[in-house]
Order: C-alpha cells, then sequence, then structure tokens
C-alpha cells in the first residue's frame, strides 16, 4: 500500500475505465429502442449509477486500508475470499477481452484494415502491461494529462458541432410509453456499474472515508459524457439514423466543416479516444491481476502478468467468429454480467458487511488498542 | 558495463518499436494514390457505372489556372468502371489505372436521374459502410449521362469537384433556392417522418463541353456547368423535378431561406411589367398544424425581412404608405411562389415541406393515426399562408430614379 491517490484523480480514472467505450456504443444501442427520448435513458441510467457508485462506495468505506482480497479474507474467511476472488478475476478478464476486441475492431474498422488483428492486440497489450507492471500511480497520473487534454478538446469541439445541432428531431418530448426509456436506461446503467473498480482502488486513496464522493464523482461526470454524446447524435443526426452509424460520438465530428479551413476532425478526437482507450484497459487489466494477486497472494508479479496478457489476447482472438456473434454476446450476456459482478455481487458483500458487522467493531477495537 | 549493455539493448528495442509505427500491412504511399475528386453514378440493366473524377497532382503543381494561359495538360482525368455492385465495379479501376483509388477528399456525388429513379439505398449503404468516404459529400442529380459534368472544366477552379461543391454551398447560402444537401442529410430527410427528400440538379449550359485546357484559352466558355431544377424524392426513388420558382416557394415554407433575391411587381395591381428587386436579409416560417374534425389544416406563417435592391416604379421611397403598398405587393409575390410550391408537391404527393414533421410534434396521438396513409393525408391538407413582409431598407437612394425623370418633365 505504498502508493498513494487522490479521491479526484480516481473520479477522473473512474470516468475513463466506464467512457471510452460508452460513448462509442451506447448512443446507438439506446437510441434503437427510446428514439428521440433516448437522452433521458441515459440521464435515468446515470442516477441509477449514481445508486450503484453509492453502494459500492459504502462498502469501501468499511475497509480500514487493506487490499481487497485481503480484508474480505480476514471479514469472510479464506474460502470465501477464494471464491469472490476468482469471480471477479473473472469479470475483469471477460471484460478487458471484451474491451481489447472493441479496441481492435475499431482500429481495423477505421484506421488499419488490412493489418491483422493479432498484431494490433498484441501492441495494444504490451502498451498494457507495461502500465499495469508500473502501478496505479502512474495510470492515474497519465490519466490526469489524458483528461485535461479531452477536456479542453471538449470544449474546443462543443463550439464547433453547435451549427448542425437541431432541437427538432429531439421532440416530440413525451411520446409514447416510458418503457423503452426505462429498458433503454438499462444499457447505461450496466455500463456505469464498472464504477465497482473502486472495491481495488480505493485502498490506494489518500483521503479517508470519501469513497463514496469520489465513486459518485466518477460516474455522473462518466453518466454526463455518455448522456451528453446520446443527446448531440439525435440533434445532429436524428433518432432513425443514430442507430445505423456504429460510432455516432465520432460521426458528429466528422461532420464538421467550416470552409475548407476545418474538416475531417475526427481524427483529433480519435486520437484522445485511444488514449483513453489503454487507459481503460489497463484498469482493467490491473483489476484482473490484483484480484489473482492478492487472492494467491503471487509474488513474481511480472511473469504473471505477460501470462496474463497473453490469456486476455488469446481469448480476445479466438472467442468470437465474427461482428455479430461478439456484438450479440456484449448485448446480452455481458450486459448481465457487468449487472450480475458490479452491482449483485457487492450488493452481497455488503450484506455480509452488516451481519459480520459485530466482527468489524471487535476488529476496529483491536486495532485501535494496537496503536 | 552491464549496464552500458542494458541500456543499448533498451535503445535498440525503441527503435524496433519504432517499424511498427509504419502503419503494418496498410502502409500507403502518397503517390500510389488516385485522389478522387468527384464520382458519378449511372446504373443501367447490367448494373452500376461509376465515373471518377481524379486529381493530377503534377498538372496542378505546374500552375494551370493561376496565369490563366490555357493550354497544357489538365489537371483532372476521367474514367469510368462498370459492375454490378457499386463496390465491384470500383474495384474493377485497378484493371485500368495504376494507382489505387482513394475517396476521403471527394467533394460532388453526381447521381445520374434514372439511377436516381431506380433508387438511392445502394449508393447511401455503400457510403455509411466505407468508412474512408465521407458522409460531407455534396449529391447533386444529372440528366443523362452524368460523368460529362466530370470531364467539364471551370474556368476559375484547378479542381472542378472543388468547383462544384463550392457552386452549391455558394449558392444555397447567398439565393436559399437549391439547398446544398450532404449524403448524411439526405439519408435523415429520407428515413424522417415524411419519408422524402429533394436533391439539386446539375446541366452543361452550352456546347460543346470545355473538356481540354486549351478551350480555358478564350474569355468565353463555351458550356457552363449550372445548377437547374430540383429533384424530388419519395423514400430513395426520385419521382419528379421542381422549376427553380417551386423550388424558392420550398425553402419559403420549409424555412431553408437564408438570403434571396427575386424581382417582384411595384406598379398597382394587375401591372406586372414595372419590377422591383428585393433581397431577403432575413426570413423565418413557422408551421401550425390545426385539426377541424378529420381534417387537417396547416398555417405557414412566414416572416420576411429585407431590402430593396432596385426600383423600377416612380415612387417616393420615404413615404411611409409607398412601402406599406410595396410591402404588400412583395406578400403577394411570396404568397405565389408558396402557392406554386404546394401544387406541385401536393400534386407529386410527396411531403418536402416538414408538414408530417410538425404535425409529429404538434399532436403524437394524432401522428399515429396519420403516419399509415401520409402521402393522401399529405394531399388532402389545406394550406392556409400568412405572410408578413418588412422592407427595412431601401438603399442608399430614397427616390427611383423615374420618379426624378417625372419630375423634371412635369
Amino acid at each position: 500500500m505504498k502508493e498513494k491517490i487522490t479521491s479526484f484523480q480516481v473520479s477522473a480514472l473512474i470516468m475513463f475505465t466506464i467512457a471510452p467505450t460508452g460513448i462509442l456504443l451506447v448512443p446507438g444501442a439506446i437510441t434503437a429502442f427510446a428514439k428521440q427520448n433516448a437522452w433521458q435513458s441515459a440521464v435515468l441510467g446515470t442516477l441509477i449509477g449514481i445508486g450503484i457508485a453509492a453502494l459500492i462506495g459504502y462498502i469501501c468505506n468499511q475497509n480500514p486500508g487493506m487490499p481487497l482480497m485481503t480484508w474480505l479474507e480476514r471479514r469472510f474467511g479464506r474460502w470465501a475470499c477464494v471464491l469472490i476472488g476468482l469471480f471477479l478475476a473473472r469479470y475483469y478478464i471477460t471484460v478487458s477481452v471484451i474491451t481489447l476486441s472493441e479496441f481492435s475492431n475499431f482500429i481495423s474498422d477505421e484506421v488499419l484494415h488490412r493489418t491483422p488483428q493479432w498484431l494490433t492486440m498484441t501492441i495494444i497489450m504490451l502498451v498494457v502491461l507495461y502500465a499495469v507492471g508500473q502501478g496505479i500511480e502512474t495510470i492515474v497520473r497519465v490519466n490526469m494529462i489524458t483528461f485535461l487534454v479531452s477536456a479542453l478538446l471538449i470544449a474546443a469541439g462543443s463550439l464547433l458541432i453547435v451549427e448542425n445541432m437541431h432541437a427538432k428531431p429531439l421532440l416530440p418530448l413525451w411520446e409514447g410509453s416510458f418503457a423503452p426509456v426505462l429498458k433503454g436506461s438499462l444499457l447505461p446503467a450496466s455500463w456505469l456499474s464498472e464504477v465497482a473498480v473502486l472495491l481495488l482502488l480505493a485502498p490506494y486513496i489518500k483521503e479517508k472515508n470519501s469513497a463514496i464522493r469520489t465513486g459518485v464523482a466518477g460516474v455522473a461526470l462518466a453518466g454526463a459524457a455518455i448522456s451528453a454524446t446520446v443527446a448531440v447524435s439525435i440533434a445532429t443526426f436524428g433518432p432513425k439514423l443514430v442507430p445505423l452509424i456504429t460510432y455516432p460520438g465520432f460521426f458528429i465530428v466528422s461532420v464538421v466543416e467550416i470552409g475548407s479551413l476545418l474538416e475531417r476532425l475526427e481524427i483529433v478526437f480519435i486520437s484522445i479516444w485511444l488514449l483513453t482507450m489503454y487507459l481503460k484497459l489497463s484498469v482493467l487489466m490491473f483489476g484482473a491481476a490484483q484480484c489473482l494477486i492478492q487472492t494467491f497472494r503471487i509474488r513474481s508479479e511480472r511473469p504473471f502478468l505477460l501470462a496474463l496478457g497473453l490469456f486476455v489476447v488469446l481469448n480476445a482472438i479466438c472467442s468470437w467468429g465474427n461482428a455479430a456473434d461478439f456484438y450479440s454476446f456484449t448485448v446480452k450476456a455481458g450486459f448481465l454480467d457487468l449487472l450480475f459482478s458490479n452491482v449483485l455481487l457487492p450488493a452481497l458483500i455488503a450484506a455480509g458487511l452488516l451481519v459480520t458487522a459485530k466482527g468489524t467493531r471487535r476488529q476496529r477495537s483491536y486495532d485501535a488498542n494496537d496503536s | 558495463m552491464t549496464r552500458t549493455i542494458r541500456k543499448g539493448m533498451l535503445a535498440a528495442a525503441c527503435l524496433a518499436v519504432c517499424l511498427m509505427l509504419s502503419g503494418c500491412w496498410d502502409r500507403t504511399e502518397l503517390n500510389e494514390l488516385a485522389i478522387t475528386s468527384a464520382t458519378s453514378f449511372d446504373k443501367t440493366d447490367k448494373g452500376w457505372t461509376i465515373s471518377y473524377q481524379v486529381i493530377i497532382p503534377s498538372a496542378i503543381s505546374s500552375g494551370y489556372g493561376s496565369g490563366a494561359s490555357g493550354g497544357g495538360s489538365a489537371p483532372i482525368t476521367v474514367y469510368t468502371t462498370s459492375g454490378k455492385t457499386i463496390r465491384e465495379a470500383v474495384s474493377r479501376s485497378v484493371l485500368e489505372s495504376p494507382r489505387q483509388l482513394y475517396f476521403a477528399h471527394n467533394r460532388v456525388l453526381i447521381v445520374s436521374e434514372r439511377a436516381a429513379r431506380a433508387g438511392m439505398n445502394a449508393i447511401l449503404d455503400v457510403y455509411f459502410r466505407q468508412p474512408e468516404a465521407r458522409e460531407t459529400v455534396n449529391i447533386l442529380i444529372a440528366e443523362g449521362d452524368p460523368s460529362r459534368m466530370l470531364r467539364q472544366l471551370f474556368a476559375m477552379q484547378r479542381i472542378s469537384g472543388e468547383g462544384l461543391q463550392s457552386l452549391i454551398a455558394k449558392e444555397s447560402r447567398i439565393d436559399s433556392m437549391l439547398p446544398a444537401v450532404k449524403v448524411y442529410e439526405f439519408a435523415m430527410s429520407i428515413v424522417g417522418d415524411a419519408r422524402s427528400g429533394v436533391l439539386p440538379e446539375i446541366y452543361i449550359g452550352g456546347s460543346p463541353d470545355v473538356n481540354g485546357t486549351d478551350q480555358l484559352s478564350k474569355t468565353s466558355l463555351t458550356a457552363r456547368l449550372k445548377l437547374g431544377r430540383l429533384a424530388l424524392f419519395k423514400a430513395d426513388q426520385m419521382v419528379g423535378w421542381l422549376n427553380q420558382r417551386e423550388a424558392l416557394g420550398v425553402s419559403f415554407i420549409a424555412d431553408r431561406i437564408k438570403f434571396a433575391t427575386f424581382a417582384f411587381p411595384c406598379g398597382n395591381r394587375g401591372q406586372t411589367e414595372q419590377l422591383g428587386t428585393f433581397r431577403i436579409t432575413k426570413s423565418s416560417t413557422k408551421l401550425v398544424p390545426r385539426r377541424a374534425g378529420d381534417r387537417l389544416t396547416m398555417d405557414v406563417r412566414i416572416r420576411t425581412e429585407g431590402a430593396l435592391e432596385e426600383m423600377n416604379c416612380a415612387l417616393d421611397l420615404l413615404d411611409p404608405s409607398v412601402l406599406q403598398q410595396l410591402e404588400a405587393r412583395l406578400k403577394e409575390e411570396i404568397e405565389n411562389f408558396v402557392d406554386e410550391a404546394w401544387e406541385a408537391v401536393r400534386t407529386q404527393k410527396t411531403d418536402v415541406l416538414g408538414f408530417a414533421d410538425a404535425v409529429h410534434r404538434h399532436d403524437p396521438k394524432y401522428w399515429k393515426k396519420l403516419k399509415k396513409n401520409w402521402d393522401e393525408q399529405f394531399a388532402a391538407i389545406s394550406m392556409k399562408t400568412d405572410v408578413k413582409v418588412k422592407i427595412e431598407r431601401v438603399g442608399v437612394s430614397t427616390k427611383s430614379f423615374k420618379k426624378l425623370e417625372e419630375q423634371d418633365t412635369e
């Protein structure tokens, strides 16, 4: 527990753990069923996400500052710790595999059409493993630089895209039943539930008992980014065209043309987005590695990281035959996995903590006596 | 020593990583690309015929056009390929071009009337599927062979594809008669509530065509690329044409007027020989649907401001009652544009006016009933226009020249 990071840095990291794939894939998927009301789905999803963040923050605040698995082992015993550790490691590995596939699919679709995906995946993974090897403090610092650059870029970008936006495609406001809006909110909510990574990050935060604030701020930032992308996509292209476009977030910028002076600006945004994808993948791989390292008390971390990286790359190469397989997996199974691993499991942990609260009190008094 | 070796190895590894930055399998050399500035699509019984206007970089850098000297090699070359599908036709280009076609700098897309009447879906699909193609390309419709438009040169623009895009962009900004429609905007309009759209026409006025730089050495070209009528689309298929007066009327109703200039009769009612010219500087249109039983009425409220640019009637423009009289005549003229447009689109049962959107937003429940049979419902609407015109300025001369002349003779 040598490394220390601030609450704001962690909020920014949570934002970039959620937003990069969220802004890319959520707008099309939720506009398909919530139509012009999709932005309401995103806002509702953000509110649900904030609730999840509060739950995660509550659990983190119970942790006296130990690594997650060590703490759970002390509270629930060895076997419960191994089970939770294995389950969480499986979850982080799965999400890393999905994110790596999304990342390399994007690069193949948009930039390097002929380069085989195994190569792009290997290069991406090498960079990510290097970042994970350097530790969470390094990842957080790089994240802050990216955060500042992207904040400036988004501010400049929003001035440019205003011209192509119209209020009409967002109207009428409350057409149809609320059911599609509610259904649509589940997808952003499941995306925002990735805030559960806070369980692993919280022990590194300098400020004590700040986990709820940290998680809520991270989710609010990511939710705002997703909601704004949804609203702007619909205002620019209308609710019927958005589901047709694979990457509406970049498409908004690609139609900006100011004379022949400023055009095809999406490449600037794609460059920054690539950085955020590296950060997202680094956090997820950090999660996968930490779950296994803490649970099984692995000492030689570097060779283990290499093996883990290889495992994730091979999974990403072999798991899906084509884009349709991948899409149906992420929408159906991936969605449930997110909710189960990030909401249900933490809820069970919270329940377990309440049940074993007596033990905590005893532990706290023991710690106090000890110090 | 081991430290030096380690540092050396690290440096070597860094250099090795640089090798990966060259683009891997996607390495492309600039001099292996054929950069297209305009593309045309035609459809026959056998499939698609695609023509490409490709930029010749050496001819452009050699100073064509800057000296207006004429002669020399053309800055563009045009060639045509065919195939059963669009991308098959494009892939056939390797049989005749040593360079690979590159579409990222394509400016305009010219579609033949034949292909437009058959349907635009295939073209839109290619544009949305290919990451290289940009959806900000302008679409134009041509009667006859569209590749003729690609071969035509401009006197003042080296790359005619770019010239064509500036032509339509300027027109839509300055005159508002024909809208500049980009691929994604067209796609938006044909999947919208009204499921219809419009595209401007391009044609060559005069003959013979200006295909060689030697023809550019004259002060007057034998033929020029011109914007013509407005093509009407129902879903992805073209259904007819609107003339320029009707097109201006459509722009008024659909609230697309930015600036516009038109002539109007300034004399007493019934006198149409004496004309003035009005330039619109600001205009807005509001569509308000009203329901009376099963009958739908559309109130079209147009508010326009502008300046007089020309006056051939003997009038004292400092007299407020004269301006009121002129405003009344302008109102009549705008109503004529609007009525002509309404009659034309009603006959075609094609809602390019934004009525479907207005009904949908105003009364979503009623829209649910109407949308299945919208084309018929649209044709049955009764339209009421309410036009208000304000002459803000009369130019720097307060009396018409004719008035001065008449005063002298009195």
